[in-house]
């Protein structure tokens, strides 16, 4: 006979956002079982690591020194010809872009806090499929070293990344686009000379739909990376990396480590919220689409997706309408930035060589209060057209 | 659809535009069953192990 274990939440996949998810439900009173197929959460990394500093007041939990690998104080934008955009306490009164993550000391401390809460983790054990019992109940079917385990839950939350399975099982399409999703590879790499800037290059030849970034780790390792949108070239993430490391800025650089993923700039989830489910993060992807950057969003969507789910068993009430109130929290908290950012995306990617080294060109002329996208955009929109069409609603 | 095994880092962004979801990446292999040879799964794969 096969394993069984019941639970009230069920939490798939244990990145950030399954982590943090996990972490509050537990602490909402709840029975909260979470399962990962990695050995090792955290690891291999699929990320650049980049974070505002932000992101440690939304985990409310004291920022450990172990989880940055560089403070990084500004960043550099380079446009298709190569107009160098430093924007550094030059030009923005408070420069302050955020840390360089080293998320495998991350991501697994998140993992650990859960479990010191309460949280009962299985590892190396693989959602396969799930179906809902007459009763109400979620039944998951699962691998675990080799062998079945069932999972009954009164509720599950999806946070099993990019290319989630728990969604569709249960009735919440997750698919993506091909025009809606950045197709990334990563080289760690050393002896190729750093700044105290993330750098992101810009370009239709240099990466189509997306940008080349550098964003050092230590004194002289660097995550290398790219992310394009594969509806937009025949050629692959693999193919304009290489031809990056072509160019003079890459001289001297040696491998360190590889890493691939793929990371979805499309507008949330209609619905991230079903009958007894909650989807967080990539799964539900909220992501900013304009930088790619998921971490945080995946730590706040979580956290919402873990107390609601916690108030649901207390109210023993897991229908749609109850739990739609998760999907009210994470709007109101970061949605009218992701929609904003999704506009600026798809302006982006319209943009020709020429107009990317215009707008490079307009904000060498501006002073900039912080390095708040918001407020990068506003400066730029003012010069481009197009831009300004797009953002009418939102900036005044 | 072929992978190259060779290629492949599992890194699932493959899976995630299988507009049927019929690529299941475990963590030690990638599975593909039932494919209608779209070709959508190809051009997302960022190292190109993807193949008809
Ligand atoms: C190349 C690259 C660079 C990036 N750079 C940045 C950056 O600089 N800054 C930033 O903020 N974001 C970045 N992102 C995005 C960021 O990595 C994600 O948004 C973030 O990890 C999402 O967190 P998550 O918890 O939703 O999912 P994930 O971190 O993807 O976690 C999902 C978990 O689910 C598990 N899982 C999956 N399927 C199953 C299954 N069937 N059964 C059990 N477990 C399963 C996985 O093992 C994994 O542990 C980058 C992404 C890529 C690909
Ligand atoms: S996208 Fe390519 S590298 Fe990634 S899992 Fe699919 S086949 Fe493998
Ligand atoms: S070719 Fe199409 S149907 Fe087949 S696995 Fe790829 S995306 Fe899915």
């Amino acid at each position: 006979m096969s394993k069984k274990l019941t639970c009230d939440i069920l939490v798939v996949g244990m990145g950030p956002g399954g982590s943090t998810a996990a972490r509050y439900a537990v602490k909402g009173g709840a029975k909260v079982i979470a399962i990962d197929k990695r050995a090792e959460i955290g690891t291999p990394i699929q990320c650049a690591e980049g974070v505002s500093e932000s992101v440690f007041e939304k985990l409310e939990i004291e920022p450990n020194p172990r989880w940055i690998s560089r403070n990084v104080p500004y960043v550099r934008l380079v446009s298709p010809s190569g107009h160098v955009v430093d924007l550094n306490d030059e030009r923005v009164a408070k420069a302050k872009f955020g840390f360089v993550l080293d998320r495998k000391v991350f991501d697994k401390d998140l993992a650990t806090f859960a479990v010191i809460e309460g949280v009962e983790l299985h590892l190396k054990t693989r959602f396969v499929t799930g179906e809902r019992l007459e009763n109400g109940m979620m039944r998951v079917h699962a691998r675990q070293f080799g062998e079945d385990v069932t999972i009954d839950a009164k509720m599950i939350i999806a946070a099993d990344g990019v290319a989630s399975r728990v969604g569709p099982f249960f009735g919440i399409k997750t698919f993506i686009p091909l025009k809606h999703i950045e197709s990334c590879v990563q080289y760690e790499m050393t002896g190729m000379g750093l700044d105290d800037a993330i750098e992101m290059y810009f370009g239709k030849d240099v990466a189509p739909g997306g940008y080349v970034w550098i964003f050092p780790k230590s004194e002289d390792t660097a995550n290398v990376g790219i992310g394009i949108i594969p509806s937009l070239t025949d050629k692959n993430a693999k193919y304009y990396l290489d031809k990056f490391l072509e160019t003079p800025r890459m001289k001297g650089a040696r491998f360190v480590e590889l890493n691939a993923g793929g990371v979805p700039v499309s507008r949330p989830l209609k619905e991230t919220y079903g009958d007894s489910i909650l989807l967080v993060g990539d799964a539900a992807r909220v992501v900013n689409p304009l930088t790619g950057g998921g971490i945080t969003t995946a730590i706040v969507s979580g956290k919402y997706a873990g107390k609601i789910a916690a108030e649901a068993v207390s109210a023993n009430n897991f229908g749609k309408e109850y739990l739609m109130r998760y999907q009210e929290l994470w709007k109101d908290d970061f949605g009218k930035s992701l929609e904003l950012f999704f506009r600026a995306q798809e302006v982006l990617v319209s943009m020709s060589d020429k107009e990317l080294d215009d707008a490079a060109r307009s904000m060498l002329k501006c002073d900039f209060e912080t390095l708040n996208e918001v407020e990068l955009l506003k400066a730029v929109a003012k010069t481009n057209v197009k831009l300004l069409l797009k953002f009418k609603k939102f900036l005044n | 659809m072929n992978v190259n095994k060779e290629l492949c880092m599992l890194c699932q962004t493959c899976a995630a535009v299988c507009p049927t979801q019929n690529i299941e990446v475990t963590e030690a292999d990638i599975i593909i069953s039932e494919c209608n040879d779209c070709g959508i799964c190809a051009r997302a794969c960022p190292l190109g192990a993807l193949y008809e």
